[in-house]
Formats: structure tokens, C-alpha cells, sequence
């Protein structure tokens, strides 16, 4: 797919290189404290700027659901999830669940970064991974 | 003071699969039959608002779709507004026409709203909500959205599988009855478990199926009910409210914090409460949505919306009739459509109009949209509360 100029995949939007390993980046208000995931440029409850900030890799799981019928670029089935960090986002991704109970709220799961879909563009992003 | 609004005339087209229609053909149909409704002509009009939310993406017509729609009957030299607003589309036409109406500068305001969502240039991205171009790579779609609010609402609540497959039930036998559904097949509570499923717990027929089609309203103001003759079957706006997100991400899933807001709003505009909505159409893109918005709305107490659905109370007969249209699960939901159709169905009912799916006595008429998604959250919402 081609980006417009000032679009960026979605890699440079939220992920950084820290210690050869990728990492989840999200902004913090530099005035308030408060921490956004997707990052933004100014704190949105006081327009302070925002500093990038590597985001926590442990997570728990708010709820979760199996997918059986795929977007285009994605192979069902698979499980997806909604996972808050203890900074206080909650973001939207893939689990690698090999679990054998489904996955609930409250499920303590790491964040690890892989290729999360092929077409109609590769994807780099985050996949939590709950118990192994 | 606002001036008072009132709903003199809507038209639809049927909502189905019509690859072969262009925005043009189901624009015209539809203003055409909500012009002739009134009894309004098109030199009355004086300004269209029209919504759509992907004409530009699938039809390449970003802007201007009001005045194609308009000019294929004749309206020209108006004012136009094209507003796009997700699924709130059609019903954020509504509130501007309104708006035109209340603010005393326009006498007659058409409302168009319309979609054509099967025939596609091109393929590729996913049809998943504006604003969610990173979950979107990483897997989002409603459906997955909606799957995850229903677990949720199982743990919290103990709704149950047979509880919004209900949802389903009733609203397809409502669809038997409206000539402008899409699916009007009878489902029992058994085959809606058992379909094909999409992002458990839901099942296909747990969601809206893909649509085109196209609805209207002609909207005037108090002065002119005499002049343009409309006034013996005139429904009154007694509220109109759009709304948009908080975005705030680590909320309680089960709860619409800004369907919540813009209802009490809504109610305490009008000077009328959930318990005198006698018929309500609401956002049941989902099983699990419309369970959700009769609690969001007032209908019935938090968590209670599962146990409102199977006890018959939202259904004819009940303590407010919901969806009696056949809702977004059977009608089908062309986004800048859904909201106009809405207005049609509740004026139908108010007008005593609506045949074998009528609500005896019916007075006061909900619609209910909530639109996108931003930050977890949803991205708008619209109400609004109708009389007569
Ligand atoms: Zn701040």
C-alpha cells in the first residue's frame, strides 16, 4: 500500500529500538504525568508537550475474543485482545494464546514484537503472549 | 428560543443488495418518495443536507453527493451541506437540518441520507471505522470489538448466548412486516447459535449484513404547517442531540459513557423520560449493541439488558417496543442511510402507519445512533426523541 508523505507505518508510529529489541512507545505529559498509547504531541488535558516513553512489556488482559473470520491480511482463527499496561492505556492487539482456558480478564500476559499481518502491506507490531 | 421543528414527509428506498444502483438512483428514489410523503415540492425547499460516510473511499464522490442527489430532481441554487460522520451519517443530517429549521433562517429542510456499500472500486483495506488505521493493522473490525463487549457483559452481568440471540429473533420477526428490510427469513434462538461465527461469541447472525440503500425526511418549521397544508400528520422533533467521545481507554466496556450522556440530554431537552418512550429504533449493529443501548438508553437498569430482551419487554406489547423496523441486523446498515431510516420507522409508528408491527397508541418515538470508533472508545452519538 502507498503512504502519502507524513503518513508512517505503523512501526515508526509505535514501536522504538531500545537494546537490539523492539519496544512499544507511547508520550508522557511532561506537566501532568499522564501517558498516551497511540504517542501524541501535546497532552490532551493541558496542551503540555508530550516526551516519548517506552511502554511496560507486562500487561493484563481487559477482555479478549476469538476471531474466525479474518480482515483481509490476517489468517483466522486467532485471538485478539484489549490489554492494559500499568502506565494506564489500554491498546488493542493480537495474543499468541496457547493457554489451554481461554483467555479472561485479569490474565497476565508479555508483549512481544513479530510481523502481525501480510498483506496488503507487512506489519511489524505487538502480539502478547500469555502462558507458554 | 429555538423555533420548533417538525417531520412532515419521509421516504426510503428498500435496503438490500444493489450493486447495479448508483448513489444518484437510490438518492432520487428515496427524496422523491419523502417529497411526495409531505406533499412538498422541490422549489419549497430550502436547504438540503445530505450524508454519506463512504462514497468517497467506494465510489470515488467525495464531496457533493447532496447536490447529485438534489439536482436529479430538479433542487438547485440551495444552500447544500455533505456531512460525514461515520455511522451517525444520516442521522447528523438529520440535526442539521434541524438546526437549519430551529435557528429560524430556513422554513423547509430536506434530509438525505444514503450508502452503497456491495459494489466496491477496487479491494484491499478492510471496511473497519475511520480513526482506527493502527488496530486496523493489527487486527481490529467491529465485530471484534463486539465480540469482546459481549464476553464482558456475560462475566459482569451473566447475560447469556440465548439472551442476544433473542435480539435476532424478535427483530427478524419484525422484518416480516417491513417491506424495506433486507432479511426477513424467521431464525429460531437455536440457528443463531449455530451460524457461521465471527469473533466468538458472536455469530453471523449476531451482525448486520452489508447494505446499500438510501432514506430521507422533509423537516419545517411551526409557520409553514398551514401553508404547505402538512400539519395534520406533522411529528415533532422534541429533541435532537450529537454528541462525541471522552476517548477515555480504561473504561468499563458494558457501558456507552457517551450514549449515556447524549440520552439524558436528549430526555431532559424534550422534558421527557426513558419511561415514556413507547417505541425506540437503536444501534443493534450487533446483538450484543442493542442489549447494551436499551441500558445505556434508560430503557431498563444496568446489566438488566439480557433479562429485558428475553422477558418480551422490548418487543410489541412490551414496555417499550425496540427495533420495530426490524433494526440494523435485518434492514442492513448503509451507514449514512441508517440513521434517516430510523426517523422513518419512528414516524411510520407515531403516524399509526406501521401495519402489523404498529405499537398501539404510540407517542413518543427514540432513534438512537452511535457512530466509529476512536481511542476504544466510540466516536459519536446521536438521540433524538420525537412526538405527536
Ligand atoms: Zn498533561
Amino acid at each position: 500500500m502507498t503512504r502519502l508523505p507524513g503518513e508512517h507505518a505503523l512501526d515508526q508510529q509505535v514501536l522504538r529500538k531500545s537494546n537490539e529489541r523492539w519496544r512499544l512507545v507511547g508520550s508522557r505529559c511532561a506537566s501532568c504525568g499522564k501517558v498516551f498509547f497511540p504517542p501524541r504531541t501535546l497532552c490532551a488535558d493541558d496542551l503540555t508537550k508530550c516526551e516519548e516513553r517506552l511502554l511496560s512489556t507486562q500487561g493484563t488482559v481487559y477482555e479478549a475474543s476469538h476471531i474466525r473470520v479474518a480482515p483481509v491480511g490476517f489468517t483466522a482463527p486467532y485471538w485478539i485482545a484489549y490489554v492494559d499496561l500499568p502506565e494506564g492505556v489500554r491498546l488493542f492487539a493480537q495474543l499468541d494464546w496457547r493457554g489451554d482456558e481461554p483467555p479472561r480478564h485479569g490474565d497476565a500476559v508479555e508483549c512481544t514484537v513479530r510481523v502481525v499481518r501480510t498483506e496488503p502491506h507487512e506489519v511489524l507490531g505487538p502480539v502478547f503472549t500469555g502462558p507458554q | 428560543m429555538a423555533d420548533k421543528v417538525f417531520v412532515v414527509g419521509v421516504g426510503m428506498t428498500a435496503f438490500g443488495r444493489s450493486p447495479d444502483r448508483s448513489l444518484r438512483s437510490l438518492g432520487r428514489e428515496a427524496t422523491l418518495n419523502a417529497l411526495r410523503d409531505a406533499g412538498v415540492g422541490p422549489r419549497d425547499v430550502g436547504v438540503l443536507v445530505c450524508g454519506t460516510a463512504r462514497s468517497g473511499m467506494l465510489q470515488g464522490r467525495e464531496s457533493g453527493v447532496g447536490q447529485l442527489v438534489g439536482w436529479e430532481l430538479g433542487i438547485n441554487q440551495i444552500p447544500v451541506y455533505n456531512v460525514k460522520n461515520y455511522c451517525a451519517s444520516g442521522s447528523t443530517s438529520f440535526d442539521v437540518a434541524r438546526l437549519a429549521v430551529a435557528s429560524g433562517e430556513h422554513d423547509v429542510a430536506l434530509a438525505i441520507g444514503l450508502e452503497k456499500l456491495t459494489a466496491r472500486a477496487g479491494k484491499g483495506a478492510t471496511l473497519t471505522s475511520d480513526g482506527m488505521e493502527i488496530e486496523g493493522d493489527l487486527g481490529f473490525s467491529p465485530p471484534a470489538y463486539f465480540g469482546m463487549l459481549a464476553r464482558r457483559h456475560m462475566e459482569q452481568y451473566g447475560t447469556t448466548r440465548e439472551q442476544m440471540a433473542m435480539v435476532t429473533v424478535k427483530n427478524r420477526r419484525f422484518s416480516a412486516h417491513n417491506p424495506y428490510t433486507q432479511y426477513k427469513d424467521q431464525v429460531t434462538v437455536d440457528e443463531v447459535l449455530a451460524a457461521k461465527p465471527i469473533a466468538e461469541p458472536l455469530t453471523l447472525l449476531d451482525c448486520c449484513p452489508t447494505t446499500d440503500g438510501a432514506a430521507a425526511a422533509v423537516l419545517v418549521s411551526e409557520r409553514v404547517l398551514d401553508r404547505l397544508r402538512v400539519r395534520a400528520r406533522a411529528v415533532k422533533v422534541e429533541a435532537s442531540v450529537l454528541r462525541t467521545g471522552i476517548y477515555e481507554q480504561l473504561k468499563d466496556m458494558t457501558t456507552f459513557e457517551l450514549d449515556v450522556r447524549s440520552s439524558r440530554l436528549a430526555y431532559e431537552n424534550a422534558g421527557i423520560g426513558p419511561e415514556d418512550v413507547d417505541v425506540a429504533e437503536v444501534h443493534d449493529a450487533f446483538t450484543i449493541a442493542e442489549i447494551t443501548h436499551y441500558e445505556d438508553l434508560g430503557l431498563c437498569a444496568k446489566g438488566e439488558g439480557g433479562q429485558f430482551v428475553e422477558s418480551g419487554a422490548s418487543d410489541l406489547g412490551g414496555k417499550v417496543a425496540v427495533s420495530t423496523s426490524g433494526g440494523l441486523l435485518t434492514r442492513g446498515h448503509p451507514l449514512g442511510a441508517t440513521g434517516l431510516a430510523q426517523v422513518h420507522e419512528i414516524v411510520m409508528q407515531l403516524r399509526g402507519e406501521a401495519g402489523e408491527r404498529q405499537v398501539d397508541g404510540a407517542k413518543v418515538g427514540l432513534t438512537h445512533v452511535a457512530g466509529g470508533f476512536m481511542e476504544n472508545d466510540i466516536a459519536t452519538s446521536a438521540v433524538a426523541l420525537l412526538s405527536r
